[in-house]
């Protein structure tokens, strides 16, 4: 009945806004979609060949010499798992910390409590910049040491802030209630807390996750162990040896002959860094979107 | 009961994790040959292995193994002087002047009299090095440096260069074979004839790299320099030289007649690369030492009969200047943990044997040296050339550290057929020495005169694609004028006095 009632609603204008719609969404889809398609169709032809043109939606010579310059040596194994280990161990910690950190500041009775916003908004907008840092680092023996890459972001004020607009959608009568039974803040947090908090967990795990994959910046300053290197910092480093400047005369001749050229260099490269997160995620959207609405009404 | 199983996993791999750099530290500490440090400040270097057949030997000669770090940030090396922390040796062509400094690194002057007086690096060589520090000594010696005696007495081998590469099959088919190219006349009626025969040929190609350097050769301007010397002998910018305004003119000539396409402006390395041995251009601005050679072999894949040659220098001026001092730096830091071993490594690095094991391999197994002192290769090295990854993990050329000029571009020629060998003979009688304009350049980079040198260089960059698009002559005297005007603003008019006075008393060091 309700399927009848349905068909005979729909009606030729439906029909008609239904199929613009689809159109535009189809090519909306198709223009977003089809640089990656078209990365990765070159990043699996020889690049000689690509330099012919002419290639759009298929491989005219199918290779994967660019992706066998990526994971040639064990090194890229390495950095491989480096990556996996830092995004796992640093997201693992900065979710923990900045849920922790957030649901004690979302307790108005905190003591000093503006006094601690006030610091996290302070190093929210000014840094010592890259020396300090590194200085600092240096002090406290950070450097060259995994640790670098999920200590110094375990605490994010960006993430904070997103965690404390959640916090404040959560009724006060939940905690109470917690209180009442005789939890303690810790039990609050951990058995009523955390369990209704998972698009906040999603949204802070996919923020972090994310930059933790990509990171190459703190495995460039920070680390000199070759064992310690991130995927995002080989990546970046095969990326500048496919670009030899001017003023380099004797090394212009390395590039000579190569059968990767810079150009499939940087489309392999981003592919093999957007695949992973290409993959993730579709599983972790759900929850993102939630997560990014948080706290956006209010009343 | 799962998650607390997980913590102390967690925590357990990020101890594993921690005790990484340990490990290895031991390990190095343990070997026998000492083991130095070196950053490598080039990001696109090749390797960061010091492994291979030459390596291998550089240890055994020296006693000294390698363990490098090649840079994937400009800003690095400023990390690590702003910080302290430098490793044993930096190889680098940046930051000359910061790094020739007492409380920075050790200078050559003190570590060659306490550690090895027997190595005499010529005064030519000393001079250079120490116009960038401030306390007369030297912290470093040029790599790659070279004398004018050097190449009017060789025999074989040039200088990377600028370069137009252009389609030799199809030039000797239109009636151009190489001996009949003799002027920029002949050069102008090949060019002709090919655009008619195949209009959808895009008949010149501008270098994303080296830009037009061969039509600048033709004209006697070089890219190391901004300065020409007038037939009066005083020096003017080459924005505001007769050089530059009549080799734009030229390109824009050939634009005018649809020999550039404007899109070329935009390619890319390999888009530009491509091509030439696909049949999409008939000539293309490129480099010497055998990208020529290397594109045929690529191109025979679409056409058998394809043949990319070089062109011979064809200008009435055509001058290769040779201007720069030499190309990078080994500074010795103070943070070195053997600064002996080190300035000894040096040593050997700059000495004949070294420079040519560098470059050429093991003299009687990679190499044999024929009468007139050129090397010949053995069939393995031949061979592994053809593999560019072969090549670099067996021999491993990379660490040329204290390599001539010369030795350089012999061991990177010498392979070479006669086609190729021949153009450089000719490109040989063209060279010009003049180091003392890269002597004059200005160093400090807080200086009037430098700033001034790189925004002119940016303004020249700017207007180059402007000149040769230019649609008419007027309009081309039209953009030329804006440039001079633009160009004056900047400061032309007092950097052209102060670089006067600079080469001129430059030139005096050499006389």
């Amino acid at each position: 009945m309700l399927a009848r009632r349905n068909r005979i609603r729909y009606t030729r204008e439906d029909w008609l806004v239904d199929i613009v719609v689809y159109i535009i969404v189809g090519v909306v889809f198709f223009i977003t979609s089809y640089p990656f398609y078209y990365s990765l169709v070159i990043s699996l032809n020889n690049a000689q060949d690509t330099a012919r043109g002419g290639i759009y939606f298929w491989p005219r010579m199918w290779t994967f010499a660019s992706y066998s310059s990526f994971f040639g040596d064990a090194t890229w194994l390495f950095g491989l798992l480096v990556s996996v280990a830092r995004t796992i161990v640093g997201t693992v910690i900065t979710v923990m910390f900045t849920m922790m950190v957030s649901y004690g500041l979302s307790d108005r009775k905190l003591i000093f409590r503006k006094g601690y916003m006030g610091l996290i908004i302070f190093s929210m907008y000014f840094s010592g910049g890259l020396i300090p840092y590194y200085m600092l680092l240096r002090s406290i023996h950070l450097l060259d040491s995994f640790l670098v890459y999920v200590i110094p972001s375990a605490l994010s004020a960006f993430f904070i802030f997103i965690a404390l607009s959640f916090y404040d959608g959560i009724p006060g009568e939940l905690r109470e209630s917690g209180m009442l039974d005789g939890a303690s803040d810790l039990v609050i947090f951990i058995r009523i807390i955390l369990p209704i908090s998972l698009p906040l967990v999603a949204t802070i795990a996919i923020f972090s996750g994310v930059g933790q994959w990509n990171a190459w910046f703190d495995s460039a300053f920070f680390v000199k162990n070759k064992g310690l290197r991130t995927l995002g910092y080989l990546l970046m480093e095969t990326i500048n040896q496919a670009n030899v400047p001017t003023n380099a005369q004797a090394a212009l001749q390395s590039m000579a002959g190569s059968k990767v050229s810079p150009f499939s260099i940087r489309v392999t490269a981003m592919m093999i860094s957007v695949i992973p997160i290409l993959c993730i995620y579709p599983f972790l959207q759900r929850y993102f979107i939630t997560g990014l609405t948080i706290g956006s009404v209010k009343g | 009961m799962k998650r607390n199983r997980l913590i102390p996993i967690l925590l357990a791999a990020v101890m594993a994790m921690s005790a990484v750099p340990v490990a290895v530290g031991a390990a190095e500490a343990s070997s026998d040959p000492v083991v130095l440090d070196v950053f490598l400040n080039h990001t696109w270097y090749p390797t960061d292995k010091f492994e291979g057949i030459i390596p291998e030997t550089i240890t055994e000669k020296t006693g000294v193994k390698l363990n490098a770090t090649r840079a994937v940030d400009a800003n690095q090396l400023g990390l690590m002087m702003a910080s302290g922390d430098l490793p044993d040796i930096i190889f680098t062509d940046q930051e000359l002047s910061r790094l020739s400094n007492d409380s920075l690194c050790y200078s050559y002057t003190d570590l060659i009299a306490q550690y090895a007086p027997e190595w005499k690096p010529s005064e030519m060589a000393i001079a250079n090095a120490t116009a960038s520090s401030q306390d007369g000594k030297y912290y470093f010696l040029y790599s790659h440096a070279y004398t004018a005696e050097e190449y009017a007495n060789a025999t074989s081998g040039f200088p990377m260069s600028s370069s137009l590469l252009y389609r030799g099959d199809i030039a000797e088919e239109l009636g151009f074979p190489a001996d009949k190219l003799n002027t920029m006349d002949d050069l102008d009626a090949l060019y002709a004839k090919v655009h008619e025969t195949y209009p959808d040929m895009e008949v010149l190609v501008y270098g994303p790299v080296l830009n037009f350097g061969y039509f600048d050769i033709q004209w006697a301007l070089t890219g190391n320099t901004s300065w020409v010397e007038k037939d009066d002998g005083t020096y003017v910018h080459t924005v505001a030289s007769e050089n530059y305004y009549n080799a734009r003119k030229k390109l824009n000539e050939y634009f005018r007649l649809g020999y550039i396409n404007p899109d070329s402006f935009a390619y890319d390395e390999s888009t530009a690369d491509g091509l030439i041995y696909t049949g999409g251009s008939f000539s293309y601005e490129n480099a010497t030492q055998g990208y020529a050679a290397t594109f045929t072999e690529m191109g025979k894949a679409y056409n058998p009969d394809l043949k990319i040659l070089e062109m011979k220098p064809l200008g009435e001026d055509a001058a290769y200047r040779l201007v720069h001092l030499g190309w990078a730096a080994t500074f010795i830091s103070k943070a070195c943990k053997n600064p002996e071993a080190a300035i000894k490594l040096m040593e050997y690095l700059f000495s004949p044997e070294g420079a040519r094991l560098t470059m050429w391999g093991r003299e009687g197994i990679e190499y044999t040296l024929s009468e007139d002192g050129a090397p010949i290769f053995s069939d393995e090295w031949v061979e592994a050339t053809k593999d560019e990854a072969l090549f670099a993990s067996k021999y491993n050329t990379n660490f040329y550290f204290g390599t001539t000029g010369l030795t350089e571009a012999i061991g990177r020629t010498a392979h070479l057929s006669a086609e190729y060998q021949d153009v450089y003979d000719l490109m040989r009688q063209k060279i010009v020495a003049a180091p003392w304009f890269g002597l004059a350049e200005p160093k400090d980079p807080n200086s009037d005169p430098f700033i001034q040198t790189e925004k002119l260089k940016e303004l020249k960059e700017n207007f180059d694609a402007r000149l040769v698009m230019a649609e008419s002559d007027a309009e081309f005297e039209k953009i030329y004028a804006e440039l001079l005007d633009a160009a004056r603003k900047i400061g032309l008019d007092s950097l052209t006095e102060y670089m006067n006075a600079e080469i001129t008393r430059c030139k005096a060091l050499y006389e």
